[in-house]
């Protein structure tokens, strides 16, 4: 190449590119540093900062593509190891770090045992769905392990008490932080399940670092979360707060309150769902009431009817027996009730449809044995039967001989 | 079920048996006197359930070092 030669400001840059993609170590690398200038920019989701340590710089851009699986939030002054490519944005003229995966250097290192074992008790079998216990629809019991201190316990009864006020709580105080925090949690846990009454326990705290969570990140406890014979509902933390012990518990709640939500439904709407129950029993039984009724009406009207005489025949016979019971009670009582008695009795008597008949009253039927009560349903010629209270006489119409409206006005 | 047997079912068991009947009753046709029994029995179990609902009140109690319980009471706001 001669002395003269002269390139463009695109064609150095691209030489620069390329002897750096060539580059093997710069391929892949790990970049350990200070976040700085961190900004994430909303539409595209790509996230742009610098990593610095007490000498140097050197920008780095992690596109939203390859940063939507970050398990952790990114921030000013944070310590991280970035692996990734270094390459020439050519526009600028300067190299920068394409990332690839960030992770938390420190915390990083938490992060890492957290991971490894969520993997090895998903693995056990720890966080299977066909060992969690299915909570009861209304708690009498409610086991609660959290601090005696802070917003986690207030919110909890508080929604507790508002949706069902019928529970009675048991509350075992522990730290929800630090190094006694686990240890004393597992004390709790073990104790409650132990009085065998409880039908719910519910662990929770309010949200926090990463190292403030870290207690309920503890393998024993989540060993003796596993192992309880009582239902547990984890709430710790925030919406995106995940910890180990919301993998093992029975049911994870977002919240304390949302804890409270959980175990307990709103009383009122328990309330409205008995009611239901109980109006669907009463229309069913008032239906069949009235069906009964109905039948019950229908069959009388048929058999009055059809079969008039045999009502009054059965009716007759009923009077009959009544008026013999009634009869040996009277003689019974004679003795006792006296004048009494004899005018109950002739009062008796002038009732009975008998005695009517016997004073000269009859009634006649055709010979469907239909009563006949006027005389619009005769005709001359037709065959009928007049019936007397100790027999009946077979009769032929010879003559009829109407009333005409003005004798019925006149009659009344 | 007897009286005492309706007793000692919990909410749970309660709830199933009294939809149990509901829906046998909207379903199936009883005589009036099968009817009048699955009735009662349902109403008995309604009150059972309302009894679980509203006969506790609402108590924190607090577990001491010695096993004891004793009432807690939330510290005031500051």
């Amino acid at each position: 190449m001669s002395e003269a030669s002269i390139f463009t400001v695109s064609q150095v840059s691209n030489y620069l590119k390329s002897l750096l993609l060539r580059d093997r170590l710069l391929q892949n690398i790990n970049v350990i540093g200070e976040i700085s200038n961190f900004k994430l920019h909303k539409p595209s989701g790509h996230i742009y900062f610098t990593l610095k340590d007490s000498q140097s710089i050197i920008r780095c851009v992690f596109f939203s593509g390859k940063n939507k699986n970050l398990k952790f939030s990114p921030a000013e002054g944070m310590m991280v190891v970035a692996r990734g490519n270094v390459s020439l944005y050519e526009r600028s003229g300067y190299y920068q770090l394409y990332v690839e995966e960030l992770k938390p250097e420190g915390i990083g290192t938490l992060y890492l045992a957290f991971e490894q074992l969520k993997e090895k008790l998903q693995n056990e079998g720890l966080f299977d769905e066909k060992n969690k216990k299915p909570l009861p629809l209304i708690p009498r019991y409610v086991g609660l392990v959290t601090s005696p201190t802070g917003a986690a316990i207030k919110d909890f009864l508080t929604t507790l008490k508002r949706r069902f006020p019928c529970v009675q709580v048991i509350f075992f105080p522990v730290p929800v932080q630090g190094v006694e925090a686990a240890p004393r949690i597992i004390e709790a846990l073990r104790r409650l399940d132990a009085l065998k009454i409880l039908d719910v326990i519910v662990l929770t705290r309010g949200g926090g670092s990463l190292e403030e969570l870290w207690p309920f990140n503890d393998e024993a406890l989540a060993r003796v979360i596993f192992a309880m014979n009582t239902p547990l509902v984890n709430a710790v933390g925030h919406e995106t707060d995940f910890t180990i012990a919301d993998f093992v518990a029975d049911r994870r709640a977002s919240t304390p309150t949302a804890a409270a939500q959980l175990i307990a439904p709103e009383k009122g709407e328990l309330i409205h769902r008995l009611e239901m129950f109980e109006n669907r029993l009463r229309n069913r039984i008032s239906g069949r009431l009235r069906e009964k009724n109905m039948a019950l009406d229908f069959l009388a009207r048929a058999a009055l009817q059809q079969y008039p005489r045999d009502i009054i025949n059965q009716g007759q016979q009923r009077i009959d027996e009544h008026w013999q019971r009634l009869m040996r009670i009277i003689a019974y009582n004679i003795k006792l009730k006296g004048a009494e008695i004899r005018s109950y009795e002739e009062k008796l008597s002038a009732l009975s449809p008998l005695k009517i008949m016997g004073r000269g009253y009859t009634f006649v039927v055709d010979e469907n044995n239909r009563v006949l009560n006027s005389t619009s349903r005769l005709r001359e010629g037709q065959d009928i039967s007049v019936v007397f209270y100790d027999g009946e006489a077979n009769c032929r119409v010879r003559e009829i001989k109407r009333k005409t409206s003005l004798d019925n006005q006149l009659d009344r | 079920m007897h009286e005492e047997d309706i007793l000692k079912l919990t909410y749970e068991e309660a709830l199933k048996k009294l939809e149990e009947i509901v829906e046998k009753m909207e379903n199936e046709e009883f005589s009036l006197d099968e009817s009048l029994r699955h009735f009662e029995e349902g109403m008995k179990i309604t009150r059972h359930c309302r009894k679980l609902l509203t006969e506790a009140e609402f108590k924190v109690e607090q577990i001491l070092q010695n096993g004891e319980l004793e009432e807690f009471i939330e510290a005031e706001e500051a």
